[in-house]
């Protein structure tokens, strides 16, 4: 956005209502250029790691941003997270969890397995719009990244 | 303390199994009758209800080398040890003569009522008597001793004055009251704790399903009403806009996700009914009860072309029929639904046995599992495909249903594309 490189977003969602929610969102913001949606926990796996379906780098780049939920069909997001952080090359990716779930101990887990934001679906659609703005400017614009 | 039953055990023994070496500490009580035995030179020994010596010192040689040590004779002193010590109320000491002629005073061990062993003292002779020569030299010929031998050890067994024996005798009585209330007393407190340890256990696991539960339904839930909040308030912005294009499409999902939330409190419902009204188990027809439910689930079938195999013969059950027909039910839905582009599609329903435990099957040559989501397919409201048809409970159901009966529920599948099989175990009807 700085430079004018496109930014892209992995939207991990598997509730397909949401993950609309959430693009027509960021379509309307214009924050990222592409956002890639995968609906589960193994496929966002595959996609990181340029596996599959994903091989292409040019065709799926490691995303800007990574908007993750937590309770994700075969791969539980908390996995995913923990995964992304271990790895030396992904660590570095901005992953905000996107979830339902205000249950402290996922949000106490999220935050040992150093995600970088942790928030909870507004259920009034006004806070969802101004949520999903406020992470897309901050993270694809004011924040500072390696790649 | 010694008692091995309460300290290392997780779980004591039940009271009527529990034996005397079970509850006292051996090698101190030892200890502590070597003592005594210095101080009053007599010889002493516990034994349990089987004959068995815990304990003992003193012992004369003619109870040692002759009477314990040939076969005929020995039976004698087991047969005394057992049978002429018994019937002695607790705190009280009998004074016998052994079945080998020598004296022996007994006192109970008890554990609650039950007797499970005595106090002895004795292998001696008592001052006021001269020993019946007569009696042991035929007791030697007849037991095959050397007589000279015999008589010299008959010799040096020690005469007491009866008075200091009854005196000694009290004091071991006592001993063996104060062991028996204090074993009895360890043995309450243990099976107690394990009570209640066994109740906590159960509770914790009772409190952890909740928290799951919980967890999974507010999570569950909360996810249709931010579909309905979310597109409502799209809507309401595009109705203002007068963007009308996309509002049909809106409207079916809010539309949509008020039936996802209906599905998922009916399923909710369901779920938590199964643990309470399951009905008393009835004894029911493996081959009967699978008829039944692939007539019910004819249209499907016909639908995919498919039939199902099933093996002839198969046993009775002990369970809740209406119950079980759900187990069969979503076994066999799943394997209607997973069977992919399977040019060939099966499903076979059979028994095999396993290490003698009885294995009911679903068997098909489906899409198959990957081996590590094996475990999560049975958890509530998961589903591989988010997007396929269902709440994902029909798994979560079985399972509890299983287990409520006593069974156990997992799937073989060797991975994708090379089918599945649902395998569950269930009481065998007795014959």
């Amino acid at each position: 956005m700085m430079n004018g490189e496109p930014l892209t977003i992995l939207l991990v969602e598997d509730n397909r209502d949401h993950a609309e929610l959430v693009m027509r969102n960021m379509a309307e913001f214009q924050v990222a250029n592409t956002i890639f949606l995968v609906e589960d926990g193994q496929a966002a796996l595959d996609y990181l790691h340029g596996r599959g379906t994903y091989a292409d780098r040019k065709q799926f780049p490691i995303p800007h941003l990574m908007l993750l939920d937590l309770r994700l069909p075969k791969v539980d997001g908390l996995d995913v997270l923990k995964e992304v952080k271990t790895n030396e090359t992904l660590r570095p990716l901005p992953v905000v969890i996107l979830t339902t779930s205000d249950a402290e101990r996922d949000m106490a887990m999220a935050y040992e397995y150093h995600a970088n934001s942790y928030v909870t679906k507004p259920v009034n659609f006004d806070d969802f719009s101004r949520l999903l703005k406020d992470l897309g400017f901050f993270w694809l614009a004011w924040n500072k990244r390696p790649w | 303390m010694p008692q091995k039953n309460i300290q290392d055990d997780a779980t004591p023994l039940a009271f009527e199994n529990i034996e005397l070496s079970d509850v006292i500490d051996a090698p101190a009580l030892q200890e502590m009758m070597d003592d005594y035995f210095t101080l009053t030179g007599f010889a002493f020994a516990i034994v349990d209800m089987k004959g068995e010596v815990l304990v003992k010192g003193g012992w004369q040689d003619i109870c040692v080398k002759f009477h314990r040590a040939q076969p005929e004779s020995c039976l004698f002193c087991h047969e005394s040890d057992i049978y002429l010590s018994s019937g002695v109320a607790p705190g009280v000491f009998k004074t016998y003569r052994c079945k080998n002629n020598m004296w022996d005073i007994a006192t109970p061990i008890m554990l609650g009522d039950r007797h499970v062993g005595n106090i002895f003292m004795g292998q001696l002779m008592f001052d006021d008597e001269e020993p019946d020569y007569e009696l042991f030299r035929a007791q030697a010929r007849r037991f095959g001793y050397d007589e000279t031998a015999y008589i010299a050890a008959l010799d040096r067994v020690p005469r007491y004055n009866r008075e200091l024996v009854n005196t000694a005798m009290s004091f071991c009585s006592k001993l063996a009251q104060m062991i028996s209330k204090s074993n009895y007393n360890n043995i309450v407190i243990a099976q107690t704790l394990t009570e209640r340890k066994l109740a906590e256990d159960n509770l914790q696991q009772k409190n952890a399903e909740l928290e799951r539960f919980t967890y999974t339904v507010s999570h569950d839930l909360k996810s249709p009403i931010i579909t309905i909040k979310g597109f409502t308030g799209s809507l309401e912005k595009d109705l203002a806009k007068g963007n009308y294009e996309r509002m049909a499409g809106d409207l079916k999902r809010v539309s949509d996700a008020a039936d996802r939330m209906n599905d998922l409190l009916r399923d909710l419902l369901e779920l938590s009914t199964i643990g309470r009204i399951i009905k008393t188990p009835e004894v029911v027809d493996m081959n009967l009860l699978v008829a039944d439910v692939l007539v019910q689930l004819a249209g499907p079938l016909k639908n995919r072309n498919l039939t199902v195999a099933v093996q002839p013969g198969l046993p009775e059950v002990l369970c809740d029929k209406r119950r079980m027909v759900e187990v069969l039910q979503n076994l066999f839905e799943n394997a209607i639904n997973y069977m992919g582009d399977q040019a060939e599609p099966q499903i076979q329903f059979g028994m095999r046995e396993d290490n003698d435990v009885k294995v009911f099957f679903v068997k098909d040559n489906g899409i198959g599992i990957d081996e590590k989501y094996h475990k999560i397919i049975f958890g509530l409201f998961n589903k591989l495909d988010a997007n396929s048809e269902g709440t994902g409970i029909g798994l979560a159901l079985v399972k509890r249903i299983v287990e409520v009966h006593g069974g156990r529920v997992w799937v073989e599948s060797k991975g994708e594309g090379m089918g599945s099989c649902f395998c569950f175990t269930i009481k065998e009807a007795q014959q």
